[in-house]
């Protein structure tokens, strides 16, 4: 978990915020989904996992809050967290928070995230509450967010290592097995059970038409390569790595496509100045690729944090930069010559010399046979 | 006919027939990573897609095929695999369904979607765009046709039972002092998902069970306390992973290190109660009289009664909660999860045991091939 001074100054900036915007209070909710940003909200005011339905968190004008939650277990951990006014409320969570708006007698404008409140939520204290006017505010918590945010570097840096603990156990794996479920477990095995608390593994085969995403059951048959995408998370934190493994010998352009790859990562890194624009690094990370001969790409990876999908590294983002971001970087890289192409990306600090690596990692390019 | 293509014609018969019934023009179907009430399962359910981040929409025509709406790429390349063969990515959703919706001319009607799913912004946008459409929640319709299990769901929830016996397997062949809660749930999923598991909801406990100072607090995801394994310890399980959408959940206590008495006679307790409740779960019986029952024969042993006792499980984990009032029929190929909370005098939990049982013709049969047996774990 985040310090205690840490989450003390967010819930001191979250009411900041309220008062600026002369709101009456503030309804944070919190879910297991992530993507887009706003399901990261919940995690960086009220540091607790949400693995089941839907939290909420309510902070008034004075700063008083208080954390609806479904279950004893949730009560315990938030206590840890240094919250006194914990509600448990089972499955009821939208009344309970309708509770609370009563009991606290809030009028005025209260601050709710639109992109995320179910429809049914908004509806029912729609209704409870026709004097309180409901305003999003999700733009500013993000805002919040990327202010600087003390724990992001370390614990960002701690999931970009088990990302590669587990990219290891991945290759280790291959030498045995090309069954998609052994893979998938061993290589989030190696990293759960050094503290991720939850990955997304995704995996694809590259191919001349772009990847071919793997999933279910699948062994890998024929496959010359495989593209992997490991997302582990640390104590909220999201910092994912993408890789292709060789499957038979990478032949010259797969060699071609993995230096191209770098090359653009470089430039892209170059980019995530602190004060800069997101967008930049897309910029030159396409002109890298354009410049050896190959596509650019739609999408150079994402912001993450807190939330997995924070914003898309794109040539139409509108971000700035800040230091401590954390900047996830991807290439796929191919020729128009029928050979399979190439994915490769990590995650990156930004800092005001430019982007960081958040952990160093073994960026050669792997061939892995199987074992006779 | 390929299985998936037999299971998409009976559910896109049945989901027809309920557009039909609730005179619906079209349905936006929203989906995303939660896992909860039984609006979660209603997208997996029409569109056998599973979804990875953000929110997925599909939606249903009365006269058109369906059409996916998906974040990105990568997204969009998975859902093939799934029922619809019309697949867009978009990054404003809902201005892709306003366009859908437009493209059908359909300014007026009726509209069913899930509310509990869809978000506030959505659901304004297109009551902007269309005034004259009424948007209706159909997730409770959705919900009963879903509920029952075909002989193909079926079968994934029976191999869903044997992944959750295999992780318990792993935790009574791993588990030893010294680990700690999330190395314990590491170990339940790497065996799941080396079995197949597309995702685990693994909540853990480690402390000593005691009916004087009982330290075996609820149990919760491995990370959030991550307390440490003593030898003497007990430890709570609910093992829970989902494959190909379905989910089961086996719960179980184990010993560390040497037998716990107090664990013993609770176990004995919860084992007669589950054993005494088993005759209730079958075809035409209400849900509330397992609850009923769970709680007549845990008040008849001096025991305090509680939720949850257990919830009926299938494309979300918790679709409905057994509760007294709960009035819906019990039917084969309904799959019901029971976990008494038995409550000891004195202290505010009990032990963590029960496991998934599936509805048949002429009563229920266990989805799992763990035994009943206390076990106490010496490594």
């Amino acid at each position: 978990m985040v310090s205690q001074a840490e989450r003390d100054l967010r819930l001191a900036k979250l009411k900041d915020l309220i008062q600026k915007e002369g709101l009456s209070g503030a309804i944070v909710l919190g879910s297991g989904s992530f993507g887009p940003k706003e399901n990261g909200h919940y995690r960086f005011f009220v540091d607790n996992r949400v693995y089941y339905f839907i939290q909420a968190f309510f902070m008034d004008r004075e700063g008083e809050h208080v954390v609806i939650c479904g279950s004893a277990t949730h009560q315990e951990v938030l206590r840890t967290r240094n919250f006194r006014d914990i509600r448990l409320a089972g499955d009821r969570i939208p009344q309970v928070l309708g509770e609370v708006l009563t009991q606290k007698n809030i009028s005025g404008t209260v601050g709710i995230c639109e992109d995320q409140i179910p429809a049914s939520w908004y509806q029912l204290l729609a209704e409870e509450f026709p004097r309180i006017r409901f305003r999003d505010i999700s733009r500013q918590l993000y805002d919040l967010r990327r202010e600087g945010d003390g724990e992001r570097p370390r614990l960002a840096a701690e999931a970009a290592r088990l990302a590669e603990t587990g990219y290891d156990a991945l290759c280790r794996c291959l030498e045995e097995s090309r069954s998609l479920p052994v893979l998938r477990g061993e290589m989030e095995y190696a990293m759960k059970v050094r503290g991720a608390e939850e990955v997304l593994t995704l995996f694809s085969v590259p191919g001349a038409a772009g990847r071919k995403p793997l999933s279910g059951d699948a062994v890998l048959s024929g496959a010359g390569a495989l593209c992997v995408t490991a997302a582990p998370r640390v104590d909220g934190y999201w910092a994912p790595v993408c890789r292709t493994v060789f499957l038979t010998p990478a032949d010259p352009d797969a060699w071609a496509l993995h230096r191209i790859a770098g090359q653009a990562l470089a430039a892209g890194a170059e980019k995530l100045i602190s004060g800069g624009m997101l967008r930049e690094a897309a910029v030159q990370m396409g002109r890298s690729l354009q410049q050896s001969g190959c596509r650019e790409n739609s999408s150079y990876g994402k912001v993450c944090g807190v939330d997995l999908y924070e914003a898309a590294v794109s040539k139409d983002t509108e971000e700035r930069l800040r230091s401590g971001m954390t900047v996830f970087l991807k290439v796929e890289t191919g020729f128009d010559t029928g050979s399979p192409g190439l994915c490769w990306g990590q995650t990156y600090l930004v800092t005001p010399q430019g982007g960081r690596l958040l952990w160093e990692g073994d960026e050669r390019l792997r061939e892995v046979m199987p074992n006779a | 006919m390929r299985e998936q293509e037999m299971e998409k014609a009976v559910r896109m018969k049945a989901f027809g027939e309920l557009m039909r019934s609730k005179a619906l023009d079209a349905v936006i179907a929203v989906g995303n990573g939660c896992v909860g009430t039984n609006a979660y399962g209603c997208f997996r359910y029409l569109t056998d897609i599973r979804v990875n981040y953000h929110i997925y929409a599909a939606v249903f025509f009365g006269s058109r095929a369906p059409v996916g709406i998906l974040p990105d790429e990568t997204a969009a390349a998975e859902a093939k695999e799934g029922f619809l063969e019309e697949l867009l990515v978009s990054s404003a959703p809902v201005q892709e369904i306003i366009r859908l919706l437009r493209e059908e001319k359909l300014d007026k009607g009726r509209v069913g979607t899930f509310l509990d799913i869809m978000p506030w912004s959505w659901y304004r946008e297109l009551r902007q765009a269309f005034p004259e459409i009424e948007i209706v929640d159909i997730a409770e319709d959705v919900f009963l046709i879903r509920n029952h299990h075909s002989e193909g769901e079926v079968e994934k929830l029976l191999h869903c039972g044997r992944i959750a016996d295999a992780g318990y397997r792993a935790v009574l062949d791993t588990v030893r002092p010294g680990m700690t809660e999330q190395q314990l749930a590491a170990q339940i999923e790497h065996a799941t998902q080396r079995m197949g598991a597309e995702e685990n909801f693994t909540l853990v406990s480690v402390g000593r069970f005691s009916l004087v100072d009982n330290r075996l607090l609820p149990i919760r995801a491995g990370t959030m306390l991550n307390k440490t394994i003593c030898a003497g310890d007990s430890i709570a399980m609910e093992i829970t992973p989902r494959y190909q959408g379905y989910w089961t959940q086996l719960v179980r206590t184990v010993s560390v290190g040497g037998e716990n008495a107090d664990l013993k006679k609770m176990h004995g307790v919860v084992a007669s109660v589950i054993q005494q409740t088993l005759p209730q779960l079958r075809p035409g019986n209400r849900i509330g009289n397992i609850a009923k029952q769970i709680r007549a024969l845990t008040e008849e042993r001096g025991y305090r009664f509680s939720l949850p006792c257990g919830h009926i499980c299938g494309l979300d984990l918790n679709e409905e909660r057994l509760t007294e009032d709960n009035d819906r029929l019990l039917e084969p190929g309904m799959t019901v999860i029971l976990h008494p909370s038995i409550v000891p005098p004195g202290i505010g939990n009990g032990i963590f045991w029960g496991e998934t049982y599936l509805i048949t013709e002429d009563g229920c049969r266990c989805l799992m091939e763990s035994d009943q047996d206390m076990k106490t774990v010496i490594h």
